[in-house]
């Protein structure tokens, strides 16, 4: 089995230059296969051991939305769109979306940095 | 549930004052006791809910009303902290812990988005950090999976303003239409201002009391809490503050509900007035399908057929619920008691129920927790 990081000390997603392609680092367990985002060290429901596994896409763009005023603690600046990407490994991400998109469209996440050097993931157009 | 009688309720209005917590608080319990008529040396226990105040919270509103020197418990659970504070009396009371328990909610929150729910500081520093993006996008798959509408929405926020105008403690008093509803301003599409509940000031309070404290003061009458199901996250469950959730999602709603039901021996079909967690208009429709109100996909029906309206065959928040009365997080659940406890009293007319003898409550709480009550007459 591979070791994982604890939930609050693993990387969310796996490092690439800011606009390219990368993963989602979740996991999926070794019993019941549910899949957690971020990534578990031990099922959240069976308690198992759970398997590190990458989220890479593409996603279907289930939900698109967008906050419009700044929220407290934010440090990106509003408005700004907000999506859910639905994986076929059976789990759906909220992040940021990146470039323009619509609803239902296929989607893979990207590295994006909406403030200064704040780096983080969000969903972009697949292709 | 057998045992456990509604002594009284107390409430303070819900809204904005140019006083504290304590006073908030204070009022509440002193309107609370009057009402059962009883004194605060009667108390056994005290259990004060409340989400951001200072530490002591509950010790520091009893101080104001009697040093009575029983045990006084905080108790915290989000949205559902008032929920959670009446389910550890009402089990205390049933386990023959104690016969007179005071429940206290109050909360002074701050103005704008609630901060502090739970996320983690990657969420809060990119944006994703704020409640009504997760009720977005519970409205919007609510959207995509039924019929309904935006104009749905618009109308159960239409639905709750028109009964608040006769509510008294509501905070929002006037009517609004389904164009003013939707040309508000947008907070995350597609629920705009006023879809979405505001949160703000107030308190509320309930006295329960085991059956044979009730007897011996001779209240025969009073309405039972005869039922409660209080649930925390599931495995499958998904709300504020996760970043990810399962497509095949559960309902924290429903478990509850179903708790809460057969605890009190009785059928969803046998309840005659609810008021439910609209933290914002999908959050009601949703409920009325998680509550058992109606099937999965006919929430929409539900709504336009008027059943959930005031004079309709399951009234749904006739207080006008929390996008008119606003949202104190830590009193909402008890303020919710107050008002099925004085509709099944019959006080509340010009919004009254006829006839109403049985009604539910329910919260729903960040950190994934709910609390349904089923209060009977």
């Amino acid at each position: 089995m591979t070791a994982l990081q604890p939930v609050e000390g693993g990387p969310l997603f796996v490092d690439a230059p800011t606009g390219s392609p990368t993963a989602l680092c979740a996991s999926s367990c070794s019993e019941c296969k549910r899949v957690e985002f971020p990534r578990r060290s031990l099922c959240a429901a069976c308690g198992a051991a759970a398997v590190a596994i990458e989220l890479k896409g593409p996603a279907r763009l289930r939900v698109l939305t967008a906050v419009l005023a700044p929220p407290p603690g934010a440090k990106v600046p509003a408005p700004y769109e907000v999506g859910v990407a639905e994986f076929p490994e059976g789990i759906c991400v909220i992040g940021l979306v990146s470039g323009p998109a619509r609803k239902g469209d296929s989607v893979v996440p990207v590295v994006t940095e909406p403030y200064d050097g704040g780096r983080i993931f969000a969903f972009g157009r697949a292709g | 549930m057998q045992n456990v009688v509604i002594a009284g309720v107390g409430i303070h209005p819900f809204g904005r004052f140019d006083y504290g917590y304590r006073e908030l608080g204070e009022y509440a319990a002193r309107a609370c006791l009057a009402d059962a008529g009883i004194r605060p040396e009667e108390l056994d226990h005290v259990f004060v809910a409340n989400v951001g105040a200072e530490m002591a919270k509950g010790h520091n509103v009893l101080d104001r009303v009697a040093r009575i020197g029983v045990p006084v418990v905080n108790v915290e659970a989000a949205c559902a902290s008032s929920g959670s504070a009446l389910y550890l009396a009402a089990r205390l009371i049933e386990g023959g812990g104690a016969d007179v328990v005071l429940c206290v909610g109050v909360e002074k929150a701050a103005r704008g988005f609630i901060a502090a729910s739970g996320f983690d500081a990657w969420q809060i520093d990119n944006g994703l950090g704020v409640n009504p993006l997760y009720f977005a996008v519970q409205a919007q798959e609510l959207i995509d999976n039924t019929d309904v509408t935006v104009d749905d929405l618009a109308d159960v926020s239409v639905k709750n303003h028109r009964v608040a105008v006769d509510n008294p403690n509501a905070m929002f008093r006037k009517p609004v239409s389904r164009e003013e509803v939707l040309a508000s301003k947008g907070i995350c599409p597609p629920l705009t201002l006023l879809m979405l509940c505001a949160p703000n000031e107030g308190a509320a309070a309930v006295v329960l009391m085991s059956r044979r404290a009730a007897r011996e003061r001779g209240m025969v009458d009073a309405p039972r809490l005869s039922g409660i199901g209080l649930v925390s996250r599931g495995p499958d469950d998904w709300f504020v503050p996760a970043p990810s959730y399962s497509p095949r999602r559960t309902s924290l709603t429903t478990r509850a509900t179903h708790r809460a039901l057969e605890d009190a021996g009785v059928d969803i079909a046998d309840i005659d007035v609810v008021e439910c967690q609209d933290t914002d208009a999908a959050s009601e429709l949703i409920a009325y399908s998680d509550l058992g109100l109606c099937a999965p996909g006919e929430e929409a029906a539900l709504l336009r057929s008027g059943a959930t309206a005031l004079g309709g065959r399951i009234p749904v928040n006739v207080s006008g619920g929390l996008l008119s009365k606003g949202e104190p997080l830590g009193a909402s659940g008890l303020g919710q008691v107050h008002e099925l406890v004085q509709q099944l009293r019959g006080r509340c007319r010009p919004r009254q129920v006829d006839g109403a003898r049985v009604g539910l409550g329910h919260v729903m709480g960040a950190g994934h927790n709910s609390c349904v009550v089923v209060v009977t007459r």
